[in-house]
């Protein structure tokens, strides 16, 4: 597949789908079969759920959606490896239900479904969504992780403390956190190739990395500099829902500058709600909020370009020849580019010359009348005949 | 238009009309407060007397006053209604009282007295609309308490401060968003309802 190619939405998804499958690899490493269990039940929980509620609302199914399965493994990411299973499905069975077609289904919702869901769940039960398992060993595989539980680094950094975290573990994501948010450098490699096949906004997701890392090193909660940075971006869902809940392709504004401002929004409110708010998955509650004032970026900003082709633009030039000296002469005529949103519906100019009738004479045209008013009269008799 | 009589189903308020999960128009204090069916119960009683009495003493204020004044007098009686009320829930139910906080005053402007009693109640007899008043209430009342008893349940596994033996405990049932997503799902249940047993809605519709 050519890289220029302009994708569909659902070869966006397609391609998330795919990048997103690769965060189940160091999961099962450092979390274990309780981390497949989880993506396996929220996939085919996902499944069921969306099939009945698209027939309820009297809709055709396609199992082709890429979207469907891009939110349950995305969902199941972000759950502790020790989830339960029930909740994982009424988690499901929110997201599916409230997120997406109580708004009326695809291409209609305004809040990022997954983020939606998670939320519901941190407010619903804390102490299960977060709460991670002490991830003290590598390769548990075909075992359970330890019982003992803690809290993740974005705590811990509220209570003004670094964590006790190596740079190496930092990047491999070996610490206590969600499923399929730790592991900084797969999400990163994800990240690049994503963008490169431009599935995902560089855009937005550089903005959104910069806001947040340009807070931190400015008014760092732990530590100082770039390692307040650092942990502030391993924290929480940032990386994760920056690559994967943030680019969903339906939420996504159109123009660069829109994705722009709600990339720069989505690390500021971020930044704020961890700063001055006390509950975890600030990234997650940021998202939803930015969703809303971001609902009409589009039309904002292309409004604001509008004025600036029309007006500024024109006077930048009168006035950069002003400063040159190069004054307009007299009868020139200031061209003014109007806005293309308005259209004038004026018919085209011929070129053709058509010579006026001189206007005939009263006497001739009473006449006239007469006779043809005869005429009418003669012919609505015939027909009355 | 203000003496036209009007023909009306007077079972409407239970469940057509119901102003909780049909027309919305009394379902705030029902999503912030009623958390439990006590609650519930409290706030019903509280809504029936000052909105049965504020209908029945309003509904003899002339109409040859203008809308706005008479919209005014009708807020007006209904707070000094609301005054033997409060004292009377205050002296029955003194704990639940005061867990209602500023909802139960904030019911002196419910839209069941302001809007429904200009466009509904005021056009049929005195004793029609005595009825009919109580009816809406009498849906509310219904409504408050599915609505508490859920959320009860939800909540605190309890009803009635009966312990219930569940293993699903949601301590944000009760909190307003979730209040506001209940009602939401009870209105879509009501319509779907409506909708099957009226074949004509669901055609006008399509």
């Amino acid at each position: 597949m050519s890289l220029n190619k302009i994708k569909t939405t659902n070869e966006k998804y397609r391609d998330q789908l795919l990048f997103m499958a690769t965060l189940i690899v160091p999961a099962y490493i450092f979390y274990g079969i309780n981390a497949v269990v989880q993506v396996v039940v929220s996939l085919s929980s996902a499944f069921i759920i969306d099939y009945i509620f698209t027939k309820i609302r009297g809709k055709k199914f396609y199992f082709t959606d890429a979207s469907l399965y891009v939110y349950a493994l995305a969902f199941a990411l972000l759950l502790p490896s020790d989830f339960p299973i029930y909740l994982n499905i009424f988690g499901v069975i929110i997201m599916i239900a409230l997120g997406k077609h109580a708004f009326g289904g695809n291409k209609n919702y305004i809040f990022s479904p997954i983020a939606l869901a998670a939320v519901f769940l941190i407010v619903s039960f804390p102490g299960d969504m977060l709460f991670y398992p002490k991830n003290d060993s590598l390769f548990p595989v075909f075992k359970t992780n330890s019982s003992e539980l803690e809290r993740g680094i974005e705590n811990i950094l509220s209570l003004g403390t670094l964590p006790p975290i190596d740079k190496l573990d930092l990047l491999i994501g070996n610490f206590s956190g969600a499923i399929g948010t730790t592991c900084v450098l797969v999400l990163a490699v994800c990240a690049l190739s994503l963008v490169i096949r431009k599935s995902i906004s560089f855009t937005m997701t550089a903005t959104t990395v910069l806001t947040i890392s340009a807070y931190a090193w400015l008014f760092p909660r732990a530590g100082e500099g770039v390692k307040s940075a650092a942990f502030e971006l391993a924290a929480g869902f940032v990386l994760f829902g920056t690559v994967f809940l943030a680019n969903d392709p339906q939420l996504l504004p159109k123009t660069r500058a829109g994705r722009g401002i709600y990339g720069f929004l989505l690390g500021l409110i971020t930044m704020i709600f961890r700063t001055f708010g006390k509950a975890d998955g600030a990234f997650l509650f940021a998202l939803l909020f930015a969703n809303a004032i971001c609902i009409n970026v589009d039309s904002f900003v292309m409004s604001i370009s509008d004025w600036m082709a029309t007006y500024l633009a024109s006077f930048e030039r009168l006035r950069s020849q002003t400063l040159k000296d190069n004054l307009p002469k007299a009868e020139d005529t200031q061209e003014i580019d109007l806005p293309k949103v308005i259209k004038y519906d004026t018919p085209e100019v011929k070129s053709e010359v058509i010579p006026i009738e001189p206007p005939k004479k009263a006497s001739e045209s009473i006449d006239d009348k007469k006779r043809n008013g005869n005429i009418a009269h003669s012919k609505e008799d015939e027909h009355g005949q | 238009m203000d003496n036209k009589k009007i023909s009306v189903n007077l079972t409407d308020g239970l469940f057509r009309q119901n102003v909780v999960v049909s027309s919305g128009l009394a379902a705030f204090p029902v999503i912030a407060i009623v958390t439990t069916l006590k609650n519930a119960i409290v706030l019903s009683v509280g809504f029936t007397l000052i909105t049965v009495l504020s209908v029945i003493v309003s509904s003899f204020i002339s109409r040859k006053i203008i809308y706005a004044m008479r919209i005014a007098l009708f807020s007006l009686v209904s707070s000094v209604i609301y005054i033997p009320v409060a004292l009377f829930l205050r002296a029955v139910f003194p704990s639940v009282s005061v867990n209602l906080g500023m909802y139960l005053p904030i019911l002196v402007v419910n839209s069941v007295i302001l809007s429904k009693s200009e466009s509904r109640f005021h056009h049929l007899s005195k004793a029609m609309m005595s009825f009919d008043v109580l009816i809406f209430c009498f849906g509310f009342s219904l409504a408050a308490m599915l609505v508490g008893a859920i959320r009860e349940v939800v909540a605190y596994n309890t009803i009635f401060d009966y312990k219930i033996n569940m293993n699903f405990e949601m301590a944000s049932a009760a909190q307003p968003f979730f209040g506001f997503i209940l009602i939401g799902c009870l209105s879509a249940l009501t319509r779907l309802i409506i909708h099957k047993n009226n074949p004509k809605l669901s055609k006008e519709k399509k």
